[in-house]
């Protein structure tokens, strides 16, 4: 699938039905807050699967992608997915060994991220942030 | 110590301030000059000077400038609290007292022959920015070179053009990334260790440099490893609060190091153990 520059691949709150792995282009994940311009929260780019919700109930998205440039992916589609895991717990182990890692370190960037390591510090030890 | 190398070293030069440009809304650039004749201020990448600001007080600020150019002595600074906030303020003609240089060097030469990384976060590009000019006046004689630049928010990046130029040369792998940015930012969001996996050097052959907020240099420290480059070949820039600058009050010490005399740029191997530890 193509998606074109500023293209949505999905957005906040819908069914995660497909399961994207990018490759080619860049993907921002945004969040929109009413009354708040939008916020870019992280970027993937080739080579790095795009969201997890379709993996974990309830299959809802948590933040709107948004193609920063042409991007390809390939699509897979969620619930057919899940079926197989359900019916091959080996295949459906695989897929998460292979994908709780990369749910891990979201994790971890994004509590780095809210840390706000850049910010002024308030002990003022440090300045180089 | 004989006195009189003591009192040179203790005693601030007036230098007259020939620029003051505004990087972003807290950080300033200064550019001096000796008050006195023309004499050149030699420096090696890494190492700082003590600014004193006549009647306010004196801090410790890195050399961001460039090693091949010594007439121009340049420092960039963040407006933090009472000095440096009063050096944001002072005009073309005002007077600065300078001490040093002080401190250890980043090993630019020694990585001759190597892949270098150069990662940076905040601020923390300004101690680094010396050896990117060192490194990329002598390009041909390393390896891969990567600069990895990780910063609060697209406002907040600093030295934005120069990092475009040198991501601009065929030779140089430059990447930036934000913690968050408005829906207008294109480049990369994200924290700077990330970016590390794309780097595409070689982690037995390379060498690199860290500087930055101590948590971002832990991450990023323990993201080389990772990656398989061996301790002896990390050195990250520490920051500790100083008076003399040069080894005699002890005020810089840090377990059993004085920042001002040992570092401020550490080999890692040789204070892991410090590193790990919480409060010191
Ligand atoms: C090796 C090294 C390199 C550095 N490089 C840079 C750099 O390149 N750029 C940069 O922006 N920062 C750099 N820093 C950090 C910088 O030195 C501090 O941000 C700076 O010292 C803050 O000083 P301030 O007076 O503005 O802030 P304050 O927190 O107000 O004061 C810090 C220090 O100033 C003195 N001081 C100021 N006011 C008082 C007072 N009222 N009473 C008593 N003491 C006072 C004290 O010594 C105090 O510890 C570096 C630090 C080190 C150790
Ligand atoms: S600042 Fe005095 S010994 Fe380091």
């Amino acid at each position: 699938m193509v998606f074109h520059e500023g293209a949505y691949i999905y957005r906040e709150g819908e069914p995660a039905q497909h399961f994207y792995l990018i490759r080619h282009g860049r993907v921002a994940l945004e969040v929109h807050v009413p009354g708040r311009a939008p916020l870019i929260v992280d970027s993937l780019r080739a080579g790095e699967p795009l969201g997890w919700s379709w993996l974990i109930p309830p299959y809802r998205t948590h933040f709107d992608a948004r193609a920063l440039e042409l991007t390809r992916v390939i699509s897979f589609d969620a619930e057919c997915l899940r079926q197989k895991m359900e019916e091959n717990p080996a295949f459906g182990y695989a897929l998460h060994k292979r994908m709780a890692p990369v749910i891990a370190a979201r994790l971890a960037a994004a509590r780095r991220q809210i840390i706000d390591i850049y910010g002024r510090p308030d002990d003022r030890r440090t300045a180089w942030q | 110590m004989a006195i009189a190398a003591l009192e040179d070293r203790m005693q601030p030069r007036p230098f007259l301030v020939e620029r003051l440009t505004q990087d972003a809304s807290d950080t300033f650039t200064l550019v001096l000059r000796p008050q006195h004749g023309s004499q050149p201020f030699p420096f090696q990448p890494g190492q700082f000077n003590m600014l004193y600001l006549y009647g306010v007080g004196e801090v410790p600020i890195s050399i961001s400038g460039d090693p091949e150019d010594p007439e121009q002595l340049v420092h960039t600074i963040r407006a933090l609290g009472t000095v440096t906030s009063a050096m944001q303020k002072l005009k073309k003609g005002s007077v600065v007292g300078v001490r040093g240089p002080f401190g250890t060097a980043w090993p630019v030469d020694e990585a001759a022959g190597a892949d270098v990384v150069i990662i940076a976060g905040g601020l923390g590009l300004a101690p680094l920015r010396p050896a990117i000019y060192a490194i990329l006046a002598k390009r041909r004689q390393y390896g891969r070179v990567v600069i990895l630049y990780g910063a609060r928010t697209p406002k907040d990046i600093l030295f934005r053009q120069q990092l475009e130029r040198w991501g601009g040369r065929m030779d140089t792998f430059v990447d930036v990334t934000v913690d968050r940015a408005p829906s207008d930012w294109r480049g990369n969001v994200g924290v700077v260790s990330s970016l590390i996996g794309r780097g595409g050097f070689e982690p037995e052959h390379t060498i690199a440099f860290v500087c930055g907020p101590e948590v971002m240099i832990r991450y990023a420290v323990h993201a080389l490893s990772d990656r398989g480059v061996p301790n002896e070949r990390i050195y990250l820039s520490m920051e500790r609060n100083m008076k003399c600058g040069a080894g005699f009050c002890g005020h810089c010490q840090w377990g059993g190091h004085f920042v001002c005399r040992e570092g401020p740029v550490f080999r890692f191997d040789a204070i892991a153990d410090l590193f790990e530890v919480r409060e010191l």
